[in-house]
């Protein structure tokens, strides 16, 4: 039996206990004497076993109590550290609290990724593997081992990634690997080729990470060739 | 996977990809319900059978560097029974899923939910009938082997993007319209909508609209524009009030498309308070009729499309595109107060009719957005709201029940504190 609303005349089905539409008070009668409007049925027959025509889906999604932890845990450390940095060492010359903000915004995207299940690992080890090299020279310019970071670990961390990317590409089963791959691929050859044509020449881990970029490519060439085509093709779709 | 098969978004399907959100997820959804519980196992079956003849909708969407596209999959939908509100996320960085389309059912009834990048309600609709079609020959074989849906349109007439094949550079701009009324208040917490779905009986609705000598889309419009009107605020009541509504171009182009082939229209009205209903219906079916002129048309769609054809603007890079297109979408929804969408009538063959109780449709809208659906004698009108306020919506229910009309109204529960 369905309810009905004397102020707006109408049935209303479902569960409600108030009116929808002006939230008064709904009163039980049978529509069938004078609301029937299909061959001496209510539409609530269909669904005579149930109490909801539309399904309960009011579960609103909520963050788990131990992600907001850990976030006002780094909020509050970040704030300590601009705190101790810019009024009590204010005259520093460079802030290390920025550098802190900047790793923890890091950690923040990474654990955003890390929770959304969609996220490729190709896609993940992309931008990971670009954010820590940006993060890396303000820190390794404050903690100085700024040389070492750029000829050393920078190109590494990039091999790296590629390498994995590579790996990657070859598994994937949802055609949206090789974007990365050739992303990766773009921004390992580019600081190479820049110091080649600035300086005639280049730090070894960058020729070697040049290297790896080549190779990949030929086997990306060899190994999958219409699809790194094809791949460019859309991507490029003008 | 086959990733070879790809294609570009279609001009409407930019707007949509741009302007997603939590609230306004932009997708639809169209519903069959049928006269017996549905049985999970054949409606899979009937979904696998649906997909071999409608591959269209088997797509995911990728961004490039100037334009999404979208590109072909294998992978299955799988049906599930409905658990989310309508038009759920079906894109986006919260989505989780692969496909930008489900198929979902509650009892009797079956739910095609769609992201409207990749169709419009008409390819939705069609895409329906087919599963229902199906899931109906698994269920009565003996009746339904020689029934067919659909106008055997080939593989490329059913994925052609229409707006550009049908472009003729023949485009003038439509004119300024101004800003229009927005139904005032909060909207609902937590980025929710709340979905209304209306019943009357079609017999008496279209008794009323002769009796103005309109169509029923303009009953129903000048109904709105008069609950609107009821509900404004005396200061804004100079403000107009402008109903957009979607236009078919498959009725002004012979295309036979499963992909979005639509266009919006706009009707707007200054109300001085002397209206009646009748001189409002009026007024607003004469501006209708003079809208739907197939030249206006045909100029609108192509004054829409040119912008696409510019290189400067083909050249800028998507991540510049989309927040400019977000900006130009939000500036033209100023101009609507709200959305009306005639799906028309539902028509199947005779065998099938028996089976089928009703059809209804939904379509994700921040603000209001109704959608009229009439099968047999029975016509549903499927409203969304993001509004805490339900003052537009009961003045407008009101307008039916106080001319006899027998309403019946289902709505989706929501969270209001």
């Amino acid at each position: 039996m369905m309810k009905y609303c004397p102020n707006c005349e109408l049935s209303v089905g479902g569960t409600f206990e108030y009116c929808p539409l002006c939230q008064n008070e709904l009163i039980d009668k049978d529509i069938r004497n004078d609301g029937d409007i299909k061959n001496g049925q209510n539409m609530n027959d269909d669904w005579k076993d149930a109490n909801y025509y539309f399904p309960d889906c009011n579960k609103l999604k909520t963050q788990s109590f131990w992600y907001k932890l850990q976030l006002f845990i780094m909020c509050a450390a970040t704030f300590i550290c601009f705190a101790i940095d810019f009024l009590i060492f204010y005259d520093s010359e460079i802030h290390f609290s920025l550098i802190v903000l900047l790793w923890v915004v890091g950690f923040q995207l990474l654990l955003n990724k890390l929770i959304k299940r969609h996220s490729l690992p190709s896609y993940f080890i992309f931008y990971i593997s670009i954010y820590i090299g940006v993060a890396l020279l303000p820190t390794a310019y404050y903690l100085h081992f700024f040389d070492l970071c750029v000829d050393y670990i920078i190109p590494g961390i990039c091999m790296l990634a590629l390498v994995l990317n590579f790996i990657f590409c070859m598994l994937d089963t949802t055609g949206n690997a090789m974007v990365y791959m050739l992303c990766n691929i773009l921004i390992g050859l580019l600081p190479s080729i820049i110091l080649i044509a600035i300086n005639g020449m280049a730090p070894l881990m960058w020729i070697i990470c040049m290297m790896v970029n080549v190779v990949s490519i030929f086997a990306l060439v060899i190994f999958v060739g219409p699809k790194v085509r094809n791949e460019i093709v859309k991507r490029l779709n003008f | 996977m086959n990733t070879e098969n790809w294609y570009k978004v279609d001009n409407v399907a930019k707007v949509f990809l741009a302007t997603h959100n939590e609230r306004d997820t932009r997708s639809l959804r169209v519903s069959c319900t049928l006269t017996e519980p549905i049985d999970p196992e054949l409606l899979q079956k009937a979904l696998d059978a649906t997909i071999k003849r409608r591959p269209q909708f088997q797509v995911r969407i990728r961004r490039g560097l100037f334009w999404h596209y979208l590109e072909t999959t294998d992978v299955k939908p799988v049906v599930l029974r409905e658990h989310e509100r309508p038009c759920p996320i079906l894109y986006g960085k919260n989505y989780t899923g692969i496909l930008h389309y489900s198929v979902t059912y509650f009892h009797n009834r079956i739910n095609v939910e769609l992201f409207h990048a990749l169709s419009d309600g008409t390819g939705a609709l069609e895409f329906l009938n087919i599963l229902v079609q199906n899931y109906l020959r698994l269920i009565h074989p003996d009746e339904m082997q020689d029934i067919s849906i659909g106008l055997g349109a080939s593989a490329d007439d059913l994925s052609q993007d229409s707006f550009k094949k049908f472009y003729s550079r023949s485009g003038k701009s439509t004119g300024y319209v101004q800003k229009s009324y927005h139904i005032h208040g909060l909207k609902l917490p937590y980025n929710q909508l709340q979905f209304f779905e209306v019943s009357m009986p079609s017999d008496e609705l279209l008794k009323l609209s002769r009796h103005y000598q309109i169509s029923l889309s303009s009953l129903i419009g000048a109904k709105l524009m008069m609950a609107i009107y009821e509900d404004m605020p005396a200061l804004k009541r100079k403000q107009p009030i402008s109903i957009s509504m979607p236009v078919n171009l498959r009725n002004y182009y012979p295309s036979e498309t499963a992909r979005n082939f639509f266009n919006n229209i706009s009707i707007s009205h200054i109300f001085t308070g002397d209206e009646t209903l009748e001189s409002l219906a009026k007024e607003y079916d004469a501006k209708l009729k003079n809208i739907l002129q197939p030249e206006q048309i045909r100029s609108q769609m192509d004054h829409y499309q040119f912008l696409e054809h510019l290189f400067f603007i083909r050249m800028i890079p998507l991540f510049i595109k989309q927040p400019v297109v977000r900006f130009f979408s939000k500036k033209e929804g100023k101009r609507v107060s709200a959305v009306i969408s005639n799906l028309g009538v539902m028509k199947l063959p005779t065998p099938m009719q028996q089976y089928v109780r009703k059809y209804t449709a939904f379509c994700s809208h921040s603000e209001l957005f109704m959608t009229i659906c009439s099968y047999q004698d029975e016509m549903v009108l499927g409203i969304t709201s993001g509004y805490r306020n339900t003052g537009v919506l009961k003045n407008f229910v009101r307008s039916f029940s106080k001319e006899g009309i027998p309403v019946t109204l289902q709505a989706t529960e929501v969270v209001k504190s």
